[in-house]
């Protein structure tokens, strides 16, 4: 690769970066539109819209693409054609109701209330079936300490938060409800703030390598 | 003056010199000079002997004869034999024919040769009376010139005896080709050109003594062995070697000259006979002109010479010469321990029989397997691997996956297909528990009571929902999937509901596509009991689509990003969703009274509260969450600049927003499941923990 090349993506790459970001840093309201900084944070609105509409196209590509492997699949009469032709129905008369009646329409309405909604809130009661089979599997088969842990933990919170603990009075229902919000209020968010400030620091360390061209995803 | 540079050494010697001054080289080859044609006429008229035609046409005199006799004796039938024969005759048969022919003695034309006849005596005796008179002639002088010489009756056996003959009988042959002293000058000598004791500069090295001789190495053994045309050319110089030769007897006729005499009076320079004449015993080392020690020989082969006894006098008639030196650089080079200058040959019992291949039963075979296929010991010890302990513990790495790699993987066993039951029970369980509570109320069966113990961050939220002035809207975010819709839609449903008894215009929005349909259903439902309507009490801004980008963008310049709406009323079908009165004076995200966000993921909890955070302003961010995200999201809510200025989450919590907020009370059936369905899983955890512990105990008993 030429070096004028590598330092015109790496030029750009860092000059938009720092547009974008300077704009978490600056108070809209106090900056007069007919300035330098005004027409940068114009700019700054315009390569964001570039970016919706950059994501739009991925997400039609992604679709065409999701069509494409599912017919591929049907040609060749691969295992799991069928569903894969239900699946590719299915995406035709979705897209056709959609651009031709619209996505807001009383039949896409009664096809998602009808269909999607029931089908995916099936799939999570069935989640609620499968965690608590694994649950019981855990405790009758792997009986170490961190099983134990794991198992006595979930069903501390659970008693804690059931309303058979809730709605009666007394230490004893006082001690399950303190201890499920101890659970959830301190162990759980100390561990959570723990995995955020791990995403703040690798997110900020992230995007400092991109801004000084350290690492250039856009290609050498 | 011309000069005559010596082919062996490069030393220049005068013209008439005829061995190099300096090692003693012949310069002048023994080549005796093409006689003149006058010479060579009596040979055709009288005797010509076999020699002078050896090199050319030696073979048509015996062609001659053939064709003599066969045309004279007129047998048709042998005409075929004839001429078959007459293709592998030589020349200098038939010379010779024509020779006899012309002779007084000689048989004419149309006889047979004698010698021809004990081919023909198989078949046939042949009388005394039909002899003709002259091939009784020749028989008479035969017999009395070759009495006691042993006669030839198979003509091409001559050659094989010649090689067998001994001494003595090389000698009586060499005395049987001599020419009489009379016939001298017809006779051409054969070309001596192997007695010509200068190599050519073409001449290969020496082939190692040794291997030659292994056990007779003087220099005259030597000779006579690694010369044998030599030997040959003193036994029969007529033909070359595999020619046909007439018998020892047929030629007692031809006349054969003393050499020495024939040079001498040629004037050519002299070349002693190899073998004596009178002995045979002479040997070959009294040949000054083929004394080996003449040429240069490399010093191997002059040390093994040096080692081998030598002959008595021998000393004597080596030329002065000095022997070769080495540059002392070239001798420090030259391989001693590498090259073995003598070799010990083992008997031929000693050494091993050759058992395989095309050789098998020979001794003495060379044994290739020993040095090629059998293992051998390196000459020179290899230098030791200078290895660390960290590079032992990264190959032994490396050693155990590629091994891991090479495992075998035992084929899956094909598991019986069994019935899930115990899957089954668990689902069937929770069916139950789910299901029986709406049957309470038929049943007479008292359900859960109400949340008693309410958190302390639920009075905030009902505080901030009933304080929101409804002079803007409030921005609803629904971003959950269908599948979070039990749950979401009942705790979100206590706060817009709570909002829309407040008359506080709502404002959806999703950044999924399953988002505006789910929100059109929720607010379908709660308004249809306060009498809200779309358009006028709530909107749909629909899809906002880019991830987080498109939210940060949306909080910037949200009429920039929303273009249109979801399932707008009819007044606003054919306009912008912005033209409706309730989004009026809403320019940026800080414009809503309020902003709800409704999710079951912590990433789209995080996505609004950091990117809307520069543009919210004062407008309060409010989390209503999965029971699992609430973790992740309560550090923004908890901090002491909270990010999130309410958060609510679960079922019992919206339970208690309805309890305090006044809100009715109807998720009495729902609270009842949840009640249920809890223990129910409770009593599954604690059945599968108790199921462990007998099995473990039964499996402690039995050790």
């Amino acid at each position: 690769m030429k070096i004028g090349t590598y330092l015109l993506w790496a030029a750009m790459a860092v000059g938009t970066g720092i547009i974008v970001l300077l704009g978490y840093f600056v108070q809209i309201d106090q900056i007069p539109a007919d300035s330098l900084i005004g027409n940068i944070f114009e700019l700054r609105l315009l390569i964001m819209g570039w970016a919706v509409l950059l994501a739009a196209v991925a997400l039609g590509i992604g679709l065409f693409n999701l069509f494409l492997v599912h017919w591929m699949k049907v040609s060749a009469q691969r295992p799991g054609w069928k569903y894969s032709a239900v699946l590719i129905v299915a995406f035709v008369l979705t897209l056709l109701l959609g651009l031709i009646i619209g996505p807001d329409s009383r039949v896409v309405l009664f096809l998602f209330n009808s269909i999607q909604l029931p089908v995916e809130a099936s799939l999570m009661a069935l989640l609620a079936i499968t965690l608590s089979l694994a649950g019981f599997r855990l405790v009758a088969q792997r009986r170490d300490l961190i099983s134990l842990v794991f198992v006595g933990t979930a069903l501390l919170v659970l008693i804690g938060s059931g309303p058979g603990i809730l709605s009666a009075e007394g230490l004893f229902f006082s001690f399950f409800a303190g201890l499920r919000n101890w659970l959830v209020q301190v162990a759980a968010a100390g561990g959570a703030r723990g995995i955020l400030l791990g995403v703040a620091l690798g997110s900020i360390v992230t995007g400092l390598r991109v801004l000084l061209a350290v690492d250039r995803p856009y290609g050498e | 003056m011309a000069e005559n540079r010596c082919p062996m050494c490069s030393t220049m010697n005068q013209e008439t010199a005829e061995v190099c001054s300096n090692c003693g080289a012949r310069l002048k080859p023994l080549v005796f000079e093409t006689p003149p044609s006058d010479q060579q006429e009596p040979a055709a008229e009288g005797i010509s002997p076999p020699a002078t035609e050896a090199s050319g046409d030696g073979d048509d005199w015996l062609a001659n004869i053939r064709s003599d006799a066969i045309m004279g004796s007129g047998v048709d039938d042998h005409a075929a034999e004839t001429d078959a024969a007459d293709d592998a005759a030589p020349d200098w048969l038939g010379r010779l024919r024509e020779a006899d022919s012309s002779l007084e003695e000689g048989p004419p034309s149309e006889e047979i040769p004698d010698w021809m006849d004990d081919f023909l005596a198989a078949g046939e005796e042949v009388t005394d009376e039909e002899v003709p008179e002259w091939l009784s002639r020749v028989r008479e002088r035969r017999e009395a010139q070759t009495e006691g010489q042993p006669e030839s009756d198979e003509g091409e056996d001559w050659i094989t005896r010649l090689r067998d003959d001994t001494p003595d009988e090389r000698r009586a042959g060499v005395e049987g080709l001599k020419p009489s002293a009379d016939e001298d000058e017809s006779i051409e000598q054969p070309a001596p050109r192997a007695l010509d004791p200068s190599p050519p500069p073409d001449v290969p090295d020496p082939v190692p003594q040794d291997e030659i001789l292994p056990e007779e190495a003087t220099p005259s053994h030597e000779v006579g062995a690694s010369a044998p045309a030599l030997d040959r050319l003193d036994e029969d110089p007529q033909p070359a070697v595999g020619e046909p030769m007439p018998p020892e007897g047929e030629m007692e006729w031809f006349p054969v000259p003393d050499e020495s005499e024939l040079l001498d009076a040629k004037g050519l320079p002299h070349v002693p006979a190899l073998l004596d004449e009178e002995t045979g015993e002479k040997p070959l080392s009294d040949i000054s002109d083929l004394n080996m020690d003449s040429i240069e020989l490399p010093d191997w082969l002059g040390e093994s010479k040096s080692e081998t006894p030598s002959v008595a006098g021998e000393e004597d008639e080596k030329p002065d010469l000095a022997p070769a030196t080495l540059p002392s650089w070239l001798e420090a080079m030259r391989p001693v321990d590498t090259f073995r200058s003598e070799i010990a040959i083992e008997s031929d019992e000693v050494q091993p029989v050759e058992s395989a291949g095309p050789l098998t039963g020979l001794r003495g075979v060379l044994m290739a397997e020993p040095v090629v296929a059998m293992p051998r010991t390196a000459s020179t010890a290899a230098a030791r691997l200078e290895v660390t302990e960290r590079q032992y513990a990264q190959a032994e790495l490396l050693q155990r996956l590629v091994e891991e790699e090479e495992r075998e993987i035992p084929p899956v066993r094909a598991e019986k297909r069994r019935l899930p039951l115990m899957r089954w029970a668990i689902a069937l369980i929770l069916l139950l528990a789910v299901i029986l509570p709406f049957g309470f109320k038929q049943l007479g069966v008292e359900g859960y009571a109400l949340p008693s113990v309410v958190s302390r961050d639920l009075a905030p939220l009902i505080d901030l929902i009933g304080n929101i002035p409804t002079d803007r809207p409030a921005l609803v975010v629904f971003d959950y999937t269908p599948g979070y819709s039990g749950e979401l839609d009942t705790v979100a449903g206590a706060l817009l509901e709570h909002a829309v008894m407040r008359s506080l215009p709502i404002v959806t929005v999703s950044t999924r596509p399953t988002g505006p349909p789910l929100a059109e259903g929720l607010l379908n439902k709660i308004g249809a009991s306060y009498g809200a309507v779309n358009g006028e009490n709530y909107l749909h801004l629909g899809y906002l689509s880019g991830g987080p980008t498109a939210v940060q963008l949306f909080a910037i310049a949200p009429r920039s990003v929303v273009l249109s709406g979801y399932h707008l009323p009819e007044s606003l079908s054919e306009g912008s969703v912005w033209e409706s009165p309730l989004l009026q004076g809403v320019h940026r995200l800080s414009d809503f009274n309020l902003v709800i966000v409704i999710t079951a993921g912590t990433d789209t909890a995080r996505t609004w509260v950091e990117q809307t955070q520069s543009w919210i302003g004062d407008t309060p961010l409010v989390m209503v969450l999965s029971a699992g995200a609430e973790p992740l999201v309560r550090p923004y809510f908890e901090a002491s600049e909270p990010q999130v200025d309410g958060i609510l989450t679960g079922l019992p919590a919206a339970v208690s927003y309805r309890q305090y907020s006044g809100l009715p009370l109807d998720t009495g059936a729902q609270w009842d499941a949840f009640g249920i369905g809890m223990l129910a899983i409770e009593l599954i955890l604690i059945a599968g923990g108790a199921y462990g512990i007998g099995l473990w105990l039964i499996r402690l008993r039995e050790r």
